[in-house]
């Protein structure tokens, strides 16, 4: 097996505001290796948007505190410095988000604001940098030098996504992290960005860490899915293995709750009651989602249980027995 | 059901909008009917008419020809006073629970507003009403005066909800009311309207691209492409059978838990502008379907089965 590319260990980002301290990610340690594509799934508020931003260092200091450790390869980027980020960024690791349009400077043609990339990162200009514009563009499935002139606002959602891919493809990045890219696009238009991502990670080996709330597009996606409960990881395990057989009632619960394009009447929905945990800096003294827990029973309160094996590279929070997870699905 | 008359029937209706230089046909053309205590999806990808049809509907967006009946009377056309009696009838439900709720007014305030406007309350049983609204759509009515900015999402939601069925409508226009909200969150509405619909007896216009919503809560569904409905059938046969090529293909692109990756091929292009339809069947540029004579003529709504479908594959199978 090779070295993984990503390597996050430990990882706890807090927030300061004037009345307290929340901890929105909470000792969170995983790997992306070379290649490979990692889901990272929850609800709103989960953690997994921090957790994804700590990696580029995105968080204003010195609001945001963050410890634990980030490797990419070799490099420390937890403390790095400005200029070690700076070189990373947009270079070694890049990064797409929700909204295309907001991406986007407004004020920008497409051509200019790839050329900055271009001219920041490998010093290109000229005809080489338009000729590397023009290749990037046609593996987004953009041919045609037209598109180089237009303003975003002249272009649809899933085209500008497509400009925001290739943007970040510019430098041949190992990694590439896709904040929930498809969730405010068409479902025509999320295939055809979801093939898009398929087709370049096989072309390119690439990495991708996949953030999302929606399991169907984990499915279609995603080698690995790290599932996130109030800033922890609750469960890890191979795509297939999560979504038929999960080990941890908050994904059970969450498959549950979705209404089912391929089951008649939607699927029996059963909705999680209550309301996330607020989130604070305190150790928790019981199960984050015990609260709200079909499957709570007197343990459950005794402390936070830990993160363990449930056997090959399945990990697990929850002290319901497996076979008992298991049993009642199928 | 051919008994009673349909709680709304819709006939040919558009609405259009003059842009600079360009004519932009929102809707265009649609026929609809709604029976009472019946849910309607109207599904579509954005720009395809659907909420741009349900503001029409309540008076939000001027109607340019067509008629709209509502319990078998007329409710287009008419003047602001005229109108106001359909206004409690109909309730708009939005998408962004956030945006919808006045900041600066308590939750009690916001449900007496409609209350008292609608003599559905007077001020001294108001309070008593709102408590009511409140335990029925699952909030506790101490919350009552708190600001809109106190609550989550999902229980915004739910105040939406109350408003809306403050005025006692029998008609509810849902216009992607969970799009918003948390997957477990969203179960959690689709239950509570549910269950209101059992009680109370009302029909919804649900509007919504998420077909696994759809096939949840709706009786049929209206599938919309550039200002037209291109198949209207009852859920279970549109989910089992789709007949037009555009439903086949937007139920093909729904990634799902249970097929896992596949190799697929996306449905190609984007939607076309509806200030300029492409010409004949207005999905023929993208579908694979498609022959000699679809770029040249305007299919109709064909029957299938109960429902019908434009596409001319429907003519000859139906």
């Amino acid at each position: 097996m090779s070295e993984e590319l990503l390597r996050i260990a430990d990882l706890t980002v807090s927030f300061t505001t004037r009345e307290r301290t929340v901890r929105a990610v909470d000792g969170v340690s995983f790997d992306v290796r070379p290649g490979e594509v990692v889901g990272l799934v929850g609800e709103s508020g989960c953690g997994k948007s921090v957790t994804s931003l700590s990696i580029l260092g995105l968080h204003e200091q010195p609001v945001g505190r963050v410890t634990g450790s980030i490797r990419l390869g070799e490099r420390e980027l937890v403390g790095a410095s400005p200029a070690t980020l700076r070189a990373v960024r947009g270079n070694r690791v890049s990064m797409i988000f929700q909204d295309p349009l907001t991406s986007l400077n407004p004020y920008l043609r497409v051509e200019e604001q790839l050329a900055e990339v271009l001219d920041l990162h490998l010093h290109l200009r000229g005809p080489a940098a338009r000729a590397r514009m023009l290749e990037i563009l046609s593996q987004v499935g953009i041919p045609g030098e037209e598109r180089l002139r237009a303003y975003p606002h002249q272009l649809s959602g899933g085209m500008r996504q497509r400009i925001c891919i290739a943007m970040a493809l510019l430098c041949n990045p190992e990694l590439l992290i896709a904040d929930e890219p498809t969730t405010m696009l068409d479902v025509t238009i999320q295939a055809q960005i979801i093939e898009l991502l398929k087709s370049l990670r096989e072309q390119r080996k690439m990495s991708i860490l996949f953030i999302t709330h929606d399991l169907g597009v984990v499915s279609e996606i995603c080698d690995r899915v790290i599932v996130m409960y109030a800033g922890r990881i609750v469960e890890q395990a191979r795509t297939a293995e999560l979504l038929h057989t999960p080990l941890h009632p908050y994904t059970e619960a969450l498959l549950r709750s979705t209404p089912r394009v391929d089951v008649p009447g939607g699927g029996a929905l059963h909705p999680i009651g209550g309301l996330p945990p607020r989130l604070s800096d305190k150790k928790l003294e019981e199960c984050a989602f015990a609260p709200r827990c079909p499957r709570v029973r007197e343990g459950c309160k005794d402390g936070e249980p830990a993160l363990t094996s449930a056997g090959g590279e399945r990990l697990r929070r929850c002290i319901v027995p497996v076979a008992e997870m298991m049993g009642r699905r199928s | 059901m051919s008994d009673a008359q349909p709680l709304l029937k819709v006939r040919d209706l558009r609405v259009h909008f003059a842009t600079e230089g360009s004519l932009v046909r929102a809707v265009d053309g649609v026929d609809l009917e709604l029976r009472a205590g019946e849910t309607l999806a109207l599904v579509g990808e954005s720009g395809c008419g659907k909420s741009t049809l349900a503001r029409a509907l309540v008076g939000l967006n001027p109607i340019t020809s067509g008629s709209a009946e509502f319990k078998g009377r007329t409710i287009t056309g008419l003047s602001r006073a005229a109108a106001r009696p359909f206004r409690r009838e109909l309730q708009l439900v939005f998408q962004d629970p956030y945006a919808s709720l006045n900041p600066r007014f308590t939750i009690a305030q916001t449900l007496a507003e409609p209350l008292l406007l609608h003599d559905k309350a007077s001020r001294r049983n108001v309070d008593a009403k709102v408590c009511e609204l409140l335990a029925q759509v699952g909030l506790d009515p101490e919350l009552r005066a708190r600001y809109p900015h106190e609550f989550s999402g999902g229980q915004r939601q739910r105040i939406s909800i109350a408003r809306a069925l403050a005025v006692e409508p029998s008609l509810l226009l849902c216009d992607e009311v969970t799009s918003a909200l948390d997957v477990s969150i969203q179960a959690q509405i689709l239950d509570l309207l549910r269950s209101v619909q059992q009680k109370l007896g009302l029909s919804y216009l649900f509007i919504t691209h998420d077909l696994g919503v759809v096939r949840y809560i709706a009786h049929r569904v209206a599938v919309m492409y550039v200002g037209q409905i291109v198949e209207l059938r009852d859920t279970e046969s549109l989910f089992e059978s789709p007949a037009h090529p555009y439903t086949q293909a937007l139920l093909a692109s729904i990634p799902r838990v249970s097929r896992g990756p596949q190799a697929r091929l996306p449905l190609a292009g984007e939607v076309p502008s509806p200030a300029r339809p492409p010409s004949g069947c207005r999905f023929h540029p993208r579908c694979s379907f498609a022959f000699e004579r679809c770029p040249k003529e305007q299919p109709e709504l064909y029957p299938v089965g109960a429902g019908s479908s434009r596409c001319f594959l429907s003519e000859r199978v139906g």
